[in-house]
């Protein structure tokens, strides 16, 4: 009976601690994005940036001169869709992340060190130096982000591939197998870029770092998709990826087919990363991180783990991007930010992981 | 006639520990010879023709001391022969035996097939050291300037090398860990790379990227002296410390009893294996999967003693290595094929073959 009660006692505690931490979180997202509404290289007050939103809102707007027209352009055409885009792919990043550590037993998986941000390099490689298209028929920016697609997802294809001939392939297969393709895939993105003319080698440069600044209102529909699409899988497979970190021999005995969960949820985790690699390159260090700091607030039980991934997420990547765009004089590739601030959590979660046991 | 039969079982044993010394020092004695040959093939090829003789006689000359008058035809083919195709293959053979020498001590220091220079980062860690120095203005790339290089590509070495030493002893490590730790320390270090590299214009960009690849197109016999002698020094001392990763290989326990202080051991090879790694990064750039393929091969065909693993990884590193630098001429005569993509290309399949063929006893 105290056992009991102790049990439920620590069930509310964990309830309570989660409500707490999703409040603070989404104040503290809140609180970013509203300063990331103003923030650019071009200088726009605060109240500038309101009185244009509510302009916008109520259709008042009214041009004058070319400093009002560039502040609206910012603000509204720039800043916001930007923002959406930080929270959807930071949202994705982090949920793909969580669930990627789970199901394939390792907790320095995410969706790039595995592979997947190498084929959508090596797609956009080879539709910029040489334009190549899977789909022949399209062209420009189109041409890249279905070629980047479409390639992003060959990894996990061949993953899946050896899966289907080998029957009883560990995790750690699974991922070396992405790994192996990761490596030949940059080998093969290094040769095009290096072949290319310097042109064009440098504009594989450029999308190769990642950016959030490449998405506009036409296109910010696939990561809003692709968002909802990660934090409902997400939240079904919740339960099911705690019975499989029981270990896979309890999960198989609790009737869970341990070998379907981890293939459909690396494809889940594949098309929805595919979509940010082909909209925003690779921003590494997001998927591995925030899960783990999703862990360190709440515990492990996913049903609470993934919500909150999903909202530190989003809160480091806008966060990041807003820092990368004030930051030297120049501003930095978003990659760039997310990896100097994800690097020491990173080496701190590796010396202290010494003493949990995966 | 047989009085003795203890006698005998030595004598059986000793019989057959010879013919298992033997077969590796074979095996190393072909590498030797085929790294040799490689050395051979890899003089008689490049943009200028000249015949396989008059490349020998050239150089034989040229060892005789003869000299030429400036600019003419015996001249340039004097200087394309000696100053660049001799010096360049001197160095694909250290770098190819060190890399390789790295990647067999660091297998068996952390007890996981698939570590390796570029596999844990220390590459990419060397290779940030590399990019501070030239936007400080100590370009490696030429050559001259090398010390301070060198140094800084060490000390920037050690950084993943530290992070997998806290990481390797743990039992419950898997070999995937650390292979997703190297990669996400060579994004950490690439993002260091593009913080420095963003502000650069777009040659100097196309250079640094060059040399990122792994490019032995700015090797000159100035190279030599700093990698030649940290590859040897470190190499011998490794060499000489083998047997004493022989009892690491065999558990921490065992090698405890034997009077093995094994963190101080881990230490210091890993750390003599990073300088050498830097040593060889500051002129080449990052040659990736010599390190993790060579040794591996190696252990395959003669086992896992590594008194012979070392030297006959080393052997097989630089012939591997000569060939993919033919390779990369042959392709492209006018050098435009880095050696480094020539290496991936043939690496990293092999890479995948070894995972999927290993899956069940990772060691």
């Amino acid at each position: 009976m105290d056992k009991t009660d102790l049990l439920i006692k620590n069930y509310k505690k964990s309830q309570i601690r989660f409500r707490n931490v999703m409040v603070l979180l989404s104040l503290l997202m809140a609180a970013i994005f509203t300063v990331g509404l103003s923030v650019a290289q071009y200088p726009i007050t605060f109240s500038e940036t309101i009185k244009i939103l509510i302009d916008n809102l109520n259709n008042t707007v009214d041009i004058e001169t070319y400093d009002d027209w560039i502040k609206n352009e910012i603000v509204i055409n720039m800043n916001i869709p930007r923002l959406i885009t930080g929270m959807c792919i930071g949202l994705i990043l982090s949920v793909s992340g969580a669930i990627m550590q789970i199901t394939v037993r390792n907790p320095m998986a995410d969706p790039f060190t595995t592979g997947i941000s190498s084929g959508g390099l090596l797609g956009a490689s080879l539709f910029i130096a040489y334009g190549i298209c899977l789909i022949p028929t399209l062209t420009g920016n189109t041409a890249i982000i279905v070629n980047a697609f479409i390639f992003s997802l060959i990894p996990t294809a061949i993953i899946m591939l050896v899966t289907s001939f080998k029957k009883n392939i560990s995790p750690t297969m699974m991922i070396l197998t992405g790994i192996g393709v990761m490596y030949i895939f940059s080998a093969s993105s290094s040769l095009i870029r290096y072949l290319a003319d310097p042109t064009k080698g440098a504009e594989i440069y450029r999308w190769s770092l990642g950016s959030l600044g490449k998405v506009t209102w036409d296109n910010l529909y696939m990561v809003v998709i692709a968002a909802f699409v990660a934090i409902i899988a997400g939240i079904l497979l919740s339960s099911k990826m705690n019975t499989l970190s029981q270990g896979d021999v309890v999960a198989t005995s609790m009737g869970l087919n341990v070998r379907r969960l981890r293939l459909i949820s690396l494809i889940i985790c594949a098309l929805v990363t595919a979509v940010t690699v082909a909209l925003a390159g690779s921003i590494g260090f997001v998927g591995l991180v925030c899960p783990h700091i999703a862990h360190a607030l709440i515990g492990r039980n996913n049903k609470l783990v993934v919500p909150c991934a999903a909202i530190v997420g989003m809160v480091m990547l806008v966060g990041c991007d807003i820092v990368s765009k004030v930051i030297l004089t120049y501003g930095l590739p978003v990659g760039a930010v997310t990896a100097l601030i994800g690097s020491p959590i990173f080496i701190y979660m590796l010396i202290k992981s010494k003493k949990q046991s995966w | 006639m047989n009085q003795n039969p203890e006698h005998d079982a030595v004598t059986e044993l000793q019989k057959s520990y010879r013919s298992y010394i033997m077969k590796k020092l074979i095996f190393i004695g072909i590498c030797v010879l085929a790294c040799i040959a490689a050395v051979g093939i890899s003089v008689t090829v490049g943009a200028r023709p000249v015949s396989f003789q008059d490349v020998y006689s050239i150089i034989f000359r040229h060892l005789m001391g003869t000299t030429y008058t400036p600019g003419s035809t015996e001249w340039l083919e004097d200087f394309v022969i000696w100053n660049i195709r001799v010096s360049r293959s001197v160095f694909a053979v250290i770098a190819g035996a060190g890399l390789a020498v790295a990647g067999a001590v660091m297998q068996g220091v952390m007890k996981n097939p698939l570590a390796g220079p570029y596999t844990t980062g220390i590459s990419s860690g060397a290779c940030f050291g590399i990019a501070i120095s030239i936007t400080l203005g100590f370009t490696a790339m030429n050559g001259t300037m090398s010390l301070p290089t060198v140094i800084l590509a060490f000390v920037f070495s050690l950084v993943p090398m530290l992070i997998m030493i806290l990481l390797a002893p743990k039992e419950n490590v898997s070999p995937a860990t650390l292979i997703l730790t190297g990669v996400a320390i060579s994004y950490l270090f690439n993002a260091f790379t593009t913080v420095l590299m963003v502000t650069t214009d777009e040659e100097t960009l196309a250079d640094v990227y060059e040399w990122r690849l792994g490019s032995f197109t700015n090797i000159t016999w100035s190279c030599i002296p700093v990698s030649f002698g940290l590859t040897a020094a470190c190499s011998i001392i490794l060499y000489l410390l083998s047997n004493k990763l022989n009892a690491i290989s065999m558990g921490e326990k065992e090698a405890t009893s034997l009077g093995i202080n094994i963190n101080q051991l881990r230490l210091i090879m890993l750390s003599l294996a990073s300088l050498m790694v830097a040593s060889i990064v500051a002129y080449a750039g990052i040659l990736s999967f010599i390190g993790l393929v060579a040794p591996h091969i190696v252990r395959l065909i003669i086992e896992g003693d590594n008194r012979f693993v070392i030297p006959g990884a080393a052997a097989f590193g630089a012939t591997f290595l000569l060939l993919c630098d033919v390779g990369a001429r042959i392709l492209s005569d006018v050098d435009a094929i880095p050696v480094g993509v020539i290496v991936s290309f043939v690496g990293a399949p092999l890479f995948l073959y070894l995972i999927i063929r290993q899956s069940k006893n990772m060691w």
